[in-house]
Formats: structure tokens, C-alpha cells, sequence
């Protein structure tokens, strides 16, 4: 699996570098969709996908939670060693992967560098999530490889997630990446302005 | 586009359940396609991205920095909470 996302974005960037063609508007929301919507399809066949869920109940929050903490946790640490303040630092790791909304964000709210650091570095984690999803599913189970995912793991990495699982950590991804991307905004908010 | 995302989820669930195996079958091949196409376009994005590129040279290293340590924050904390949660459950 890990190859085969090597591939496509080796690929990509290859094609995109020399400027041979370019994908038509709204390609990217249609493969999507068609992604989601084929995760979907073996999941209807596949009831035991949502067991895990059904007998966590509520205790299945404490993933994205501990998820976002531990991302914001990382960031603290990582703020002692670099010229960025703790709020700057907490703000960029606020994207949890969604780069589109984290740059965007950050520069609206009066900060074009710290947007461009923020959309880099979601780009940087999706990657990182896609790249490494498969070992660390592995290494440390389920949940690690939900997490490392953040907001991507209700759609970018998703389709990783059900393959390297079979299926089983749909379920967990979406709830997870739903939680996430409820969270984004407020959290960058939240970081940039008060702290 | 999460609204859009959990329906065409639900959508894809209900008619893999009325295919049955054939569904099955049918919903890898779209995930693989659609992976495929999804990292593709990614990648064209970000190698065909001139302003991405002279970002890279000033902010890429420490956006990677960024990226790992809250992807090994993020992994940590989980392993940590799975093992609360399953502790509470099998009590």
C-alpha cells in the first residue's frame, strides 16, 4: 500500500513539475467522492466494521480527542525549540492536516507567514499520514493509524485506512475526522488570538 | 464538503449492502481508482505549484518539523487513550 501512494504522489508531482497536462476543475472532489463512495460500498458488506464503534459507545471521542491533544502537544514541544511562540505554534498544528483551511485561515487572520508555515506544514502531515500509515497501523494498532491521520482520515486517507484494515477502521476514521474538522477552526482562532 | 462526504459514505454503504459481494468487489475497485486519482492530483498540485515551491526553501523545514512532531504527538496520545478506553471497557 505504502508503494502504491508513493507511486500517485510520485507520480503527480513528476507530471505537475513538468506541466505535460492538467487535471480538469473539480477532479479532485469527484475522485473523492467516487473514493468515499466505493469505502462506502464494502462497508455495507461488512457489518463487523462498526462493532468496535458500537461497543466503545461515547469512549470512541476519547480517539479524536486524544488525537488533537497529543498533535497540540507535539507542537508545544516543538515550540521551546524554534522561533515561533507557543500560540503560533499551537495554531499551525491546529490544521491537523486540513492545509486548505489552516493557510487560508491564519492568513485571513492577519498572519500571511505563519499561513504559509501552516499550509506547508498540513501538506507535510498529510503526506506524513499517507506515507506511514500502513507501518504504524501495524506497530501501534487501530487508533494510532486513525490519529495520524487527523481531519484527512474522513477523506484523504481514508481509502489507506480501509485497506491496510479491511475495512475495519472506517468507521473509527470517520467519526475521528469529522471531530477533527469540527475543531480546526476554532482551535486556530482560538491559539492565533488569545495566546 | 463533509456534509457531502457522509452522505455520498451512507449512499455507498446502502447500495453496497443491496449488491452483496458483487458491491464488494465493485466499492475496491472505485476506493483504488479514486485513491489513485486523489494522490495524483495532489502531487500535480505540489509539483506544479511554483509558490509552493519557494515556500519549500523558506518554511519547508521547519513545516516538517511541525508536521512530524504533531503526527508523533497525535500517535502517542492515542495508544495511550486506546489503552484507557479498552481498560474501562473489559472492567
Amino acid at each position: 500500500m505504502t508503494l502504491f501512494v508513493v507511486a500517485g504522489l510520485g507520480l503527480g508531482v513528476l507530471f505537475g513539475f513538468l506541466g505535460v497536462f492538467s487535471l480538469p476543475e473539480g477532479c479532485v472532489d469527484v475522485a473523492l467522492l467516487v473514493l468515499v463512495f466505493g469505502v462506502g460500498m464494502e462497508l455495507g458488506r461488512d457489518r463487523g466494521s462498526f462493532l468496535e464503534v458500537q461497543t466503545l459507545g461515547l469512549r470512541v471521542l476519547l480517539l479524536p480527542l486524544g488525537a488533537m491533544a497529543g498533535s497540540l502537544v507535539g507542537a508545544l514541544v516543538l515550540a521551546f525549540s524554534t522561533r515561533f511562540t507557543v500560540g503560533e505554534s499551537l495554531a499551525v498544528a491546529s490544521g491537523f492536516g486540513w492545509y486548505s483551511l489552516s493557510g487560508v485561515l491564519l492568513a485571513r487572520l492577519g498572519n500571511p507567514s505563519l499561513g504559509l508555515l501552516a499550509f506547508l506544514s498540513n501538506v507535510f502531515r498529510e503526506i506524513l499520514a499517507l506515507v506511514n500509515l500502513e507501518w504504524v497501523y501495524q506497530v501501534f494498532g487501530g487508533w494510532a493509524a486513525v490519529a495520524l491521520g487527523g481531519a484527512t482520515s474522513m477523506d484523504t486517507t481514508l481509502g489507506v485506512l480501509s485497506r491496510v484494515s479491511k475495512g475495519k477502521l472506517v468507521p473509527l476514521g470517520v467519526v475521528s475526522g469529522v471531530l477533527h474538522s469540527l475543531c480546526v477552526a476554532p482551535c486556530i482562532v482560538f491559539f492565533s488570538r488569545f495566546l | 464538503m463533509t456534509w457531502a462526504i457522509l452522505l455520498v459514505l451512507v449512499a455507498g454503504f446502502l447500495v453496497g449492502r443491496m449488491l452483496g459481494q458483487r458491491g464488494e468487489k465493485m466499492g475496491k475497485i472505485l476506493t483504488v481508482v479514486g485513491l489513485f486519482v486523489l494522490l495524483f492530483a495532489m502531487g500535480m498540485r505540489l509539483g506544479g505549484d511554483r509558490s509552493i515551491r519557494t515556500q519549500l526553501v523558506s518554511f519547508g523545514v521547519a513545516a516538517f518539523w511541525f508536521a512530524l512532531a504533531s503526527g508523533i504527538g497525535a500517535v502517542a496520545f492515542a495508544v495511550l487513550f486506546e489503552r484507557i478506553a479498552r481498560g474501562r471497557r473489559s472492567r
